[in-house]
């Protein structure tokens, strides 16, 4: 589904992703750990070109289509691929129901009455159908984030991407949308993970890789890398979360 | 004060008039200004340094220069190019005027509205314009609300200049009493008194839709 090549990307003089290589396939659920300012929210960036790569990287290919950043229709690309973000980032004017129901209808050009169809089944799934004429702020954390992957899954993308989604929530909060992740990954979705949870990296995970700096240091399978890290790095990132 | 009531109601009809002629000059100057300031607060914003720099030019002269002097201006140069009525010619002129002002209320409201809306929009698949429309400019909007609502008020009291023009508005209107009656003080006393009334209707009205927006947000509809 997704296949990046010596990925490279600058912050003016500032190198932060160095050949990278990522591939990921369908049903697969890819986490990536590694400490902050690894790179790693910067290289799920980067596979829905909300950070264009530098030009001198070899190729970056979703679902079988080499993307030229230059020249092809991101907007296209970015509709199929489903993003969540660390503050979930709702959109506050708008209702439950309609922050689903916004890209369905002005970009997939649905009709309002299947698009409310379809967004009360998603707030259904998330468990939230009761809140759907509810405003972002009268939420908390972890139902934000809930109706952030039911806005996301509307646009019914091959692949969802998630950027720290439990990390700005009180540790309270943070199972029910993980328990909405696992549903998720138990159904075959394609999940690239950004995290700190390692619980969910371990029982989630089908494979780990892990940044440093930004470079993958290790990739494997979550039950060699946490019990066996062959890096001396990424034992040491490891050991500091024990 | 009896001079006063008698000139208010010696003139009231001219003044009346004079109103409607108010009103209609800060309306269309305001609504013509939004349009200019919404065109060049996405100059500011583009990225493209070409547009910044044209943007940058026009705010800079027009906040530089005296209002009255644009208007002379305008309308002195606009009659050697096309017979401009002097209501036309005034709107524009404080429209233009105005537009420098809203321009950059509306860059900053824009810029204040959190980079992760845009990045949401974007990540769902919206072009930037559709992003911008249905999700950065609402927010941006009821953000810049305060600040557009001083500035109409500016606008309303900056239309009296258009008399100069020979514009029978609330203050050509004063001007033109007083040179007949021969009492200036009781006569520009009334005209202030319109604009006082004008200034604060308006001010309850754009209170009036700040509560109603911000009721809006935080409404509980469970």
């Amino acid at each position: 589904m997704i296949r990046i090549k010596k990925l490279n990307k600058s912050f003016g003089s500032l190198h932060v992703l160095k050949d990278v290589d990522l591939s990921v396939s369908e049903r697969e659920v890819v986490v990536l750990i590694g400490a902050s300012g690894s790179g790693k929210s910067t290289l799920l960036r980067c596979i829905n070109f909300l950070e264009i790569p530098d030009s001198g990287s070899d190729e970056i290919s979703i679902m079988g289509q080499t993307v030229d950043p230059q020249k092809d229709n991101l907007n296209q690309i970015r509709s199929e691929v489903g993003m969540v973000f660390q503050h979930f980032n709702l959109f506050p004017h708008r209702s439950v129901l309609e922050n689903v129901t916004e890209a369905p209808i002005f970009v997939r050009k649905l009709k309002k009455s299947a698009a409310v169809d379809m967004a009360m089944q998603l707030l259904e799934k998330v468990g939230l159908a009761d809140k759907a004429k509810s405003y972002p702020d009268q939420l908390s954390g972890g139902q934000k984030q809930r109706v952030a992957i039911a806005r996301a899954l509307a646009m019914s993308p091959k692949i969802m991407l998630f950027d720290e989604p439990t990390s700005a929530l009180d540790p309270e909060l943070v199972g029910e949308v993980l328990q909405v992740m696992k549903e998720l990954a138990k159904e075959g979705m394609t999940m690239v993970v950004v995290t700190h949870e390692m619980g969910f990296a371990r029982e989630v995970g089908d494979r780990v890789y892990y940044m440093d700096e930004g470079k993958i240091v290790e990739n494997g399978q979550p039950d060699e890398i946490f019990s066996n890290p062959k890096n001396e790095r990424t034992r040491a990132f490891l050991g500091q979360l024990l | 004060m009896t001079a006063i009531i008698e000139i208010f109601i010696e003139n009231w009809e001219a003044f009346l008039f004079a109103t409607g002629m108010t009103l209609k000059l800060t309306a269309v100057s305001l609504v013509l200004a939004m349009v200019i300031g919404l065109v060049f607060a996405f100059f500011k914003i583009s990225g493209s340094k070409i547009l910044y720099s044209i943007a940058q030019l026009y705010i800079t002269v027009i906040r530089g220069t005296p209002l009255i002097v644009q208007l002379m201006f305008l309308y002195f140069g606009i009659i050697q190019l096309v017979v401009l009525p002097a209501f036309w010619a005034g709107a524009l002129a404080l429209a233009i005027h105005s537009g420098a002002y809203i321009a950059e209320i509306f860059r900053g409201s824009i810029q204040s509205i959190n980079r992760g809306q845009m990045e949401a929009a974007r990540s769902l698949g919206m072009t930037y314009p559709l992003a911008m429309r249905r999700i950065i400019l609402p927010q941006a909007f009821k953000r810049a609300i305060p600040a557009l609502g001083n500035q109409f008020i500016i606008g309303l009291k900056d239309s009296s200049l258009v008399a100069y023009l020979g514009v029978s508005e609330i203050y050509g209107t004063a001007l033109y009493a007083q040179a007949a009656n021969f009492q200036p003080f009781e006569t520009y006393m009334v005209a202030g008194c319109y604009y006082l009334v004008l200034v604060i209707i308006f001010t309850w009205l754009v209170n009036k839709l700040e509560q109603r927006l911000s009721v809006e947000q935080s409404e509980v509809t469970k």
